[in-house]
């Protein structure tokens, strides 16, 4: 299989947007995964959802057309940092709820 | 590769795909909302599995993995393949918090749809058959007969283990 | 073609809504109609805006369904007094 510069490139791209909104949030000192049983936690954790919105960040600025390995390792870093500080502001966890 | 075989081969994969993962994330195991167990109960009544009840009725109230992988192949279709999964899994991250879910199965499975669909543009599959092949899928399980396929889906539960111990 | 497949399906699913006697019945057939709009939604207009739409269209009918679901719930519970 032949495999052109660019498609390295971007794949790299996506690597390195993930390895560096990982290293930030190892340093923002955020939870490495989310406390057992993994699939009920509400816990902001660097596997997830941070390196998820790594990459989907990264993605969207890559179809606006700011391509290159300098904007993934920034947009992850900006990832982490509002995964850390804005996203429970944003979107909060849910109280449960009543009973009738 | 001729469109009709396309489209079920797009449609077998999402349905794999979906109810894996729903199974694995622990839909049939308990109601995510009180909608959820209100359906799940109905289609007790009416001759099914409790546990495959509750997975219906927490793919209508809350994004799971079937709204992931729909959402994801749209997103392929018309923005590209890979941006466009990776684009739709954070739609869909945001769209289940605004749900009272955690999130993990709907990007779960928007993100392994994404790796479906580019492995399956090389024979020739693309991503708007995924979109009819997945609406296909939701049909069996949501719109044929609600008591065979939540036993169905109820088998496949206790197969995983992730049948539900509510009475 | 995949559009007229899919225009069938939603039809198919709005008919057996119309003709489905429990609600909660109806919810699931509504939902599958969903699925088959936000589809529709994404093949026809084919720009990234239509993704963008079909996925706000089809969180929001999910948050619909959630509330009906559970209004359903609550109905059934409630004594009504005839007057």
């Amino acid at each position: 299989m032949i495999i052109h510069a660019n498609v390295l490139i971007t794949i790299l791209s996506y690597i390195l947007a993930i390895i560096s909104a990982i290293i930030v949030g190892l340093f923002l000192r955020m939870p490495i995964l989310p406390e057992r049983p993994m699939r009920y936690s509400f816990t902001i954790s660097i596997v997830f959802p941070t390196s998820v919105l790594a990459i989907g960040f990264t993605a969207i600025l890559f179809k606006l057309g700011h391509n290159g390995l300098l904007v993934a390792v920034v947009v992850g870093v900006l990832t982490a940092i509002f995964a850390k500080y804005f996203l429970e502001s944003l979107l909060p966890k849910p109280q449960t709820e009543e009973s009738s | 590769m001729n469109e009709i075989i396309a489209i079920i081969i797009a449609a077998v994969l999402s349905w794999i795909n979906f109810v894996l993962i729903d199974t694995w994330m622990g839909l049939p195991e308990q109601p995510g909302v009180k909608g959820a167990e209100v359906i799940g109960r109905s289609v007790k009544r009416r001759g099914g599995d409790l546990a495959g009840g509750f997975f219906q009725g927490n793919i209508v109230c809350s994004p799971d993995a079937s709204a992931g992988t729909l959402l994801a192949s749209a997103a392929c279709y018309t923005i590209g393949t890979p941006e466009g999964g990776l684009i739709a899994a954070i739609l869909v991250y945001f769209g289940n918090r605004l749900c009272a879910d955690p999130g993990y199965a709907g990007t779960t499975g928007a993100l392994s749809i994404t790796c479906i669909i580019f492995a399956a543009s090389y024979i020739g599959i693309g991503p708007a058959d995924f979109i009819v092949g997945m609406v296909l899928a939701i049909v069996t399980i949501q719109g044929l007969y609600h008591p065979f396929s939540s036993r169905l889906l109820g088998k496949i539960a206790k197969k995983m283990g992730r049948h539900t111990k509510l009475p | 073609m995949l559009i007229q497949i899919l225009g069938i399906i939603v039809l198919l699913m709005a008919l057996r809504t119309l003709f489905a006697q429990d609600r909660s019945e109806r919810m699931l057939y509504l939902n599958a109609m969903s699925f088959g709009i936000a589809g529709l939604m994404a093949l026809y207009i084919q720009t990234p805006f239509g993704a963008i739409i079909a996925i706000t269209y089809f969180i929001a009918s999910t948050i619909s369904s959630n509330a009906i679901a559970y209004s359903i719930g609550r109905v059934k519970n409630e004594i009504i007094l005839d007057e």
